[in-house]
């Protein structure tokens, strides 16, 4: 869900946790210390990167995705596509 | 004003490198949901998200040793190293394109994606610019 909120733009901490509660619908609420512990994971696999924005200060550090990070977010996303067809696919099956 | 000394205290905990790298935003992000949640329940699942996230924390710095959260040591015999697997991971994608396996072609490409931003972060810190193979 954080590749996906950075997806549409760069983002800071907080406005990564509003976001992913907005798409979740609120039934997701990262706390600061999950976030920021996934945070630097994706940082580790080079999937988002820091960057400086011009209005941004020391404790307002902005996020962005990388190539390889949106590389991973659209295979994930077809991964997700292709289990929900084939899950349909399935209940359609059972139905008839 | 008691929360905030408990989450600073609690950031305490936290490797020196995190808290270098992340301990200010935290604490402005915390700042941030306090102002506007109300009732225990959120601070408590702060506390105890925080308390995780350090021993999370802990247990990498302690697999990961020098290389936890290092950024440019041993940045020229890395980036001579990511070349080398660049260029491995691109013979490999060639093999598997020319035998139609674009499965495993897709998943070189995708390495190759990520040890090509490894190479230009590492390069960039020594001023120099990536030429992917």
């Amino acid at each position: 869900m954080i590749l996906m909120s950075l997806a549409e733009k760069p983002r800071h901490g907080y406005a990564l946790i509003k976001d992913i509660e907005a798409l979740s619908k609120g039934r997701v609420t990262l706390s600061t210390g999950t976030l920021y512990g996934a945070l630097r994971r994706l940082l580790d696999d080079a999937w988002i990167e820091r960057f400086e924005q011009d209005d941004s200060s020391r404790d307002k550090q902005a996020y962005r995705l990388t190539a390889v990070g949106r590389r991973q977010l659209q295979w994930e996303l077809n991964r997700m596509q292709h289990l929900t067809r084939a899950g349909m696919a399935r209940v359609r099956g059972s139905e008839a | 004003m008691v929360l905030r000394r408990v989450f600073q205290l609690l950031l305490c905990l936290y490797p020196t490198e995190y808290r270098r790298l992340f301990a200010a935003e935290m604490l402005a992000v915390l700042e941030e949901r306090a102002g506007e949640r109300r009732g225990n329940r959120w601070a408590l699942a702060e506390i105890a998200a925080l308390l995780a996230g350090a021993g999370a924390e802990w247990a990498s710095r302690l697999r990961d040793g020098d290389d936890y959260l290092s950024n440019d040591s041993e940045a020229a015999d890395d980036a001579v190293e990511t070349r080398k697997l660049i260029q491995l991971t691109v013979n490999c994608m060639d093999y598997a394109i020319a035998h139609h396996d674009f499965v495993r072609a897709r998943f070189y490409s995708a390495v190759h994606d990520k040890l090509g931003e490894k190479l230009r972060r590492l390069l960039e810190t020594r001023g120099e610019h990536t030429e992917m193979p």
